[in-house]
């Protein structure tokens, strides 16, 4: 059934359709909310809310924009709400982390994956202290691997601000990083 | 080209968002420039590290446990609604019963009432008393009240006894 039929019906009442945009959405919704979070309960709990608000504004969307558009908004406005009833983040610890090591040509499979592992947690980390409106467009960018049309659709902004938060975001973020990032022989994910 | 320029096309270029002549334009000053080869490598670490992350699924019965939450929320969303309709109302209620008030002080037709004899004789500025006037003048007192009570029963509805 295409998508515009299952969300009329769900707006109707059918609880098959709306379980089913449910399972089509799940997971973009919940990888949304675990990399604001970095927890997987939080994330759960708070993609449950997410759904069930949802739900109950359904019956509002006009498809004046995509269902996913709209989700994601509704997405964001919620994680938003709970960072800030969480309130600031606090500075990152770098022993919280974990030193990195110099990764050379002679290092074990299991000691680079120990490195790789704990070189994410220490980049989402630093992600968690940017501001919030880089953070939201490099986690949308970057992360969740929306394209920039759709992500001014969610903020409600032009293309132009998103590209210009997106610059100083990874800008902000290479400028904390610097000191563990492109060492020789270091992880290029990247190609 | 100027390094802050460079490190703007980079990062555009990890979009997809350069073209083929500002690339090769970009390829050169990274050739030249040994400060920006190392942002750029950075930058693509970095990148890659985000973008490597993969779709991760929820917690398991996810969309079981959610039903049974839509269930309860839609009997207190239910009951919500109501609420939120019935405020809504109130004012509008308020509104239009002021509205009739209004309407009736201000609009309504006045009365037709039908004027006595004697306020009749009032507004011509006679006395209503001149009827009667020949009563008090020329009857014995008993004669007179049965004459008042006979004047006063003329101006009336006849009214037939009712039967026990």
């Amino acid at each position: 059934m295409e998508d515009r039929k299952l969300i009329e019906l769900a707006q109707e009442g059918s609880e098959e359709c709306f379980s089913e945009l449910v399972r089509m959405y799940q997971s973009k919704v919940f990888s949304m909310a675990l990399n604001f979070t970095r927890d997987r309960e939080t994330a759960d709990d708070l993609s449950q809310e997410i759904f069930l608000k949802a739900y109950l504004a359904l019956p509002k969307f006009r498809f004046g924009s995509e269902f996913g558009t709209w989700l994601y908004r509704v997405a964001l406005n919620h994680v938003r709400d709970f960072l800030r009833k969480k309130g600031r983040i606090k500075e990152l610890s770098l022993e919280e982390i974990g030193e990195i090591s110099v990764s050379d040509g002679g290092i074990e499979k299991r000691e680079k994956e120990r490195e790789e592992e704990r070189m994410k947690r220490l980049l989402h980390a630093h992600v968690e202290t940017l501001p919030a409106k880089y953070r939201i467009v490099l986690t949308l960018r970057d992360i969740q691997g929306l394209p920039y049309d759709e992500i001014s659709r969610v903020l409600k902004v032009s293309p132009g601000t998103v590209d210009s938060r997106l610059h100083r975001a990874r800008k902000m973020l290479r400028k904390k990083l610097a000191p563990h990032l492109g060492l020789e022989g270091g992880y290029h994910a990247l190609s | 080209m100027r390094c802050h320029k460079a490190e703007k096309w980079f990062l555009r270029s990890f979009d997809g968002l350069l073209d083929g002549a500002r690339t090769a334009e970009l390829e050169e000053h990274l050739r030249a420039c040994s400060a920006c080869s190392r942002m750029e490598k950075e930058y693509r670490t970095m990148l890659g590290i985000l973008r490597s992350e993969t779709k991760d699924e929820p917690l398991p019965y996810f969309w079981e446990r959610l039903r049974s939450k839509l269930v309860r929320e839609r009997k207190s969303f239910a009951l919500l609604l109501w609420e939120h309709w019935c405020l809504k109302a109130i004012p509008v209620f308020l509104g239009v019963v002021l509205a009739f008030g209004a309407g009736l002080v201000f609009f309504a037709p006045p009365d037709q009432t039908q004027m006595t004899q004697s306020e009749l004789l009032l507004m011509r500025d006679q006395t209503p008393m001149s009827d009667v006037q020949s009563i008090f003048e020329e009857r014995p007192g008993e004669d007179r009240n049965m004459q008042f009570i006979f004047a006063a029963a003329d101006e009336r509805e006849p009214v037939r006894r009712p039967i026990p």
